[in-house]
């Protein structure tokens, strides 16, 4: 009996430290969770043209778009409404096309792939941030180069990647307004002929 | 001591040092910061076994569970203290982590390990049968402490009421312990007072009259004849 009582002590203690411990460092479930309880607003309407070249017609604004700053990412051209409403995608996936004009204007990309999955090459300029460099503090070096004011793409190599959400997930912790997730991944941006470069010991 | 009882001994500290160092390690990686605990939840996530919306709150407590059973079953181990329950703990740990990587390879899905956090020897970081062939010699160990407990230099051992025996509580194969004469002999009560008779005051002459001195005192007391 006296074994049967130890281990139940242990299972006691072991749950009440992780309970204490839950309580310290929250898990945020994905990134509609962290927004939530970190407050942070919704994500801009994703961008189908180039946003800040002139006032466009509010009246082509998506119906679910919340798009409180008039500046940023109003659709303008006759383009639909990005594929990622028709799909039930989150708002915060974007098509290449629109990944594309927010390169083409000097936006960040964050390549989440792993070192193995990028010897293909990657997009030209991205950064490389995966989950690691976030618990050994290697991506804060990255990071300070960033300002979380500006749209930031995050993509992996396209399908079930949770890398990209993982990363955009620690992006909107660090601060960033506006996360984006290139959700058909590098192959559809390299397949569509957009720029792109080796890896670096790739 | 003979040979055989030394390597007896030896292995025995050997197994608890080595899966104690494996377990803090494992533990200190995964709470290291809170970015480490957030990847380790990702980890669980991604093996699909606990629905990511409906069962958070056990991904969340799984978090952190995980690494503190670890972290406290090794320095319990690296004492020799409570070994069993420990030990059992973690044989119980390492056949959930083998049935989560069972369910990960038989489906094919892609999963980070995660179970050294970001630290990956000697298998990859990638679910395999490495990680599963691990696990086995670490549940064999775990299994092994079960069986034989702490071994000699263990604060079970220091602490047994027994100085006789294999460990504590290993004698004669049974994990309730073992009975103590010293504390499971029948004590004559406090207050008892029967045995007096058997117990005649010293003090009294032979020559004194049978119930001079002693009836005296106790009248009321029964004597045996």
């Amino acid at each position: 009996m006296r074994f049967v009582g130890r281990v139940a002590i242990l299972i006691v203690v072991i749950v009440a430290a992780a309970t204490v411990n839950s309580m310290q460092w929250p898990i945020y479930r994905d990134i509609a969770d962290i927004r939530a309880r970190t407050g942070a607003t919704a994500i801009e309407p994703a961008p189908t043209s180039e946003p800040s070249a002139e006032e466009s017609d509010p009246a082509s604004v998506p119906d679910d778009g919340v798009d409180p700053d008039a500046g940023q990412a109003e659709p303008a051209t006759a383009e639909p409404p990005v594929a990622a409403v028709e799909e039930d995608l989150p708002d915060y996936y974007i098509s290449i096309a629109d990944a594309f004009e927010l390169w083409d204007e000097g936006m960040p990309f964050v390549d989440a792939r792993t070192e193995n999955e990028r010897v293909v090459g990657t997009v030209e300029g991205a950064f490389h941030l995966e989950t690691r460099n976030f618990i050994d503090f290697s991506a804060d070096a990255i990071l300070n180069q960033m300002d979380p004011v500006f749209p930031v793409v995050v993509f992996c190599g396209g399908g079930e990647c949770d890398a990209s959400e993982n990363v955009a997930k620690r992006l909107i912790g660090w601060g960033f307004e506006e996360v984006y997730i290139m959700h058909e991944g590098f192959g559809a941006w390299a397949d569509a002929g957009h720029p792109t470069e080796p890896v670096e010991g790739g | 001591m003979t040979t055989g009882q030394r390597i007896d001994v030896v292995i025995t500290v050997f197994v608890r040092l080595f899966l104690a160092g494996v377990f803090g390690f494992a533990a200190f990686m995964k709470l290291r910061n809170e970015q480490a605990a957030q990847a380790f939840a990702e980890s669980i996530q991604s093996f699909d076994v606990l629905s990511k919306t409906d069962h958070h709150h056990v991904v969340t407590l799984s978090t952190f569970a995980v690494p503190w059973a670890e972290a406290i079953c090794a320095g319990l181990l690296l004492l020799g203290l409570w070994t069993r329950a420990a030990a059992f703990a973690m044989t119980a740990a390492l056949g959930a982590f083998m049935y989560g990587i069972y369910t990960v390879i038989a489906r094919g899905l892609v999963v980070e390990c995660g179970c050294f956090g970001d630290f990956n020897f000697p298998c990859d970081h990638t679910i395999g049968m490495c990680q599963m062939y691990r696990n086995g010699v670490l549940a064999a160990g775990c299994l092994f402490l079960l069986i034989r407990g702490g071994g000699r230099f263990s604060i079970d051992r220091l602490i047994a009421p027994s100085a006789s025996g294999d460990d504590e509580d290993a004698t004669a194969g049974s994990f309730g312990g073992s009975p103590t004469p010293a504390a499971t002999r029948p004590r004559r009560p406090e207050t008892d007072e029967a045995p007096i008779p058997l117990d005649p005051p010293r003090s009294t002459p032979l020559s004194s009259g049978p119930g001079e001195g002693d009836s005296a005192e106790k009248p009321s007391k029964p004597r045996w004849d």
